[in-house]
């Protein structure tokens, strides 16, 4: 749990009292209850902001993702009958709202020659971040970017995120193997990559192009 | 060797991109902002503003649409157009002519709305053609690059390939004029490569990407070429539409 303060708000402890508060909450939303609203949103911003920008690269684009998401969920939550945690509910409308922008966000980047809007520029004059893990994360997010959106996505829950392909089948409306499929080949892809990364003068020579 | 590196880059992502509250308060501040109540006298002022805006759009649609066709008259007429000469082969008969779509109940299957101007269906489409969406107002219809007329061959040279109405009409033509699907997918892509987030044609294009996909019977990237639709990130537009081709595309 992060802890992003509530605003106003003391009554909600979601998600502390568990997810079968979950329903009532969605219910409280969609009659417009704000409370409820902020509470939910407390809870899920960090973890859907970090979701859209380990798939987007950006923070920008993170936030208009999250934007999306909690701009969408009063209605969206009509049609929600707990059948799956609201977590669960969030992340899947992270993914539709970051698929949408990944092209974007790509082009984006591509073209922002100072590429000044990613994570790694930004944490890179911070004198407290180890340089070699701040490189590797950056040599990361470059071969990602090689990624077809699914595998980047499926990486991301599956392998940087922990979550169980079980897990992540639910949340892609997917089978747990097309989940495990898509890693498989994500890794496969990533290991070429990095290495070729790591190695500009390596056998294929390509290097880094960003 | 390269296993180990993949872990180690691994873990250091995740450690550099953890979750963080930074941003909450701005994006809330944001929320609020955009889902705040607008007075009634407010909406009165939209409505008239957006009905203002409608006629206006009409009117130079209607405009554009005069224009294009004095044009293709001089240009007819001074032997420019070479006509009847596609540049991409067709695909096999087998995979154009193969609807994406069987619906199983004429009543409950869905007319694939096609933009700009052409409408199909989906075989077995109900009889009754109220069911069917009249076509899209005439921004759709007789702006310039939707109203290419069905002669106007593709780009010739590279150079076009940098010009997004050239690439624009060159997947519509392949889409609709040729029912070259697996073409009109290349086209839309292309032209979605290059289309800047104020283009005009950015969400049709994705929208007749989705419906080349289905036509050509990719299932699950026409879905996810729709969803967006379904789902209202672009409103009301094709919203329905897209709801009943994915759910027919989902029971086939």
């Amino acid at each position: 749990m992060t802890g992003y303060a509530l605003p106003g708000v003391t009554t909600i402890r979601y998600p502390l009292d568990g997810e079968s508060a979950a329903e009532d909450l969605a219910a409280r939303i969609v009659a417009g209850d704000r409370d409820a609203f902020v509470a939910v949103y407390g809870a899920h911003f960090a973890e859907v902001k970090a979701f859209a920008a380990r798939v987007l690269g950006s923070r920008e684009a993170a936030e208009d993702v999250v934007h999306d998401v909690f701009l969408a969920l009063p209605k969206a939550l009509r049609s929600f009958r707990g059948e799956s945690s609201l977590r669960t509910y969030l992340l899947s409308m992270a993914v539709r709202s970051a698929r949408t922008r990944y092209r974007a966000a790509l082009r984006r980047r591509k073209h922002e020659a100072r590429a000044a809007d990613t994570y790694f520029a930004r944490t890179a004059g911070r004198p407290d971040k180890d340089a070699e893990q701040h490189e590797l994360a950056r040599l990361l997010s470059v071969a990602l970017d090689a990624l077809p959106v699914d595998q980047r996505v499926a990486f991301v829950l599956c392998e940087i995120e922990e979550r169980t392909s079980a897990e992540v089948a639910k949340i892609l409306d997917e089978n747990p193997s097309t989940i495990r499929a898509r890693v498989f080949h994500a890794r496969k892809k990533l290991r070429e990559r990095l290495s070729a990364l790591a190695d500009p003068n390596g056998r294929d020579g390509k290097g880094e192009r960003s | 060797m390269t296993d180990d590196l993949l872990d180690r880059a691994t873990r250091a992502f995740k450690n550099e991109t953890a979750p963080d509250d930074d941003g909450a308060d701005a994006v809330l501040a944001r929320l609020d902002r955009t889902r705040r109540p607008v007075s009634r006298s407010m909406r009165r002022v939209t409505r008239v503003a957006a009905f203002t805006l409608a006629a206006a759009l009409v009117g130079a649609a209607a405009a554009a649409s005069v224009s294009e066709r004095v044009r293709r008259l001089i240009v007819d007429d001074a032997g420019l157009t070479t006509r009847g000469a596609p540049t991409t082969a067709p695909v096999a008969p087998s995979v154009m002519e193969t609807p994406p779509v069987e619906a199983p109940a004429p009543t409950a299957a869905p007319p694939v709305v096609e933009t700009p101007g052409a409408v199909t269906a989906i075989p077995s489409r109900p009889t009754d053609a109220g069911v069917r969406r009249v076509q899209r107002p005439v921004e759709s219809h007789a702006s310039a690059p939707t109203a290419v007329p069905a002669d106007v061959p593709p780009p010739q040279t590279t150079d076009a390939v940098a010009d997004e109405d050239a690439l624009y009409r060159a997947a519509h033509d392949a889409h609709f004029r040729r029912r070259d699907y697996a073409a009109a997918v290349v086209g839309w892509d292309r032209y979605l490569a290059v289309a800047g987030p104020g283009s005009r044609m950015l969400i049709e294009a994705r929208y007749n990407r989705g419906i080349a996909l289905a036509r050509l019977g990719r299932t699950d990237d026409a879905i996810r070429a729709l969803e967006p639709f379904a789902s209202g990130d672009y409103g009301q537009y094709r919203r329905q539409d897209a709801e009943r081709i994915i759910e027919a595309l989902r029971r086939h």
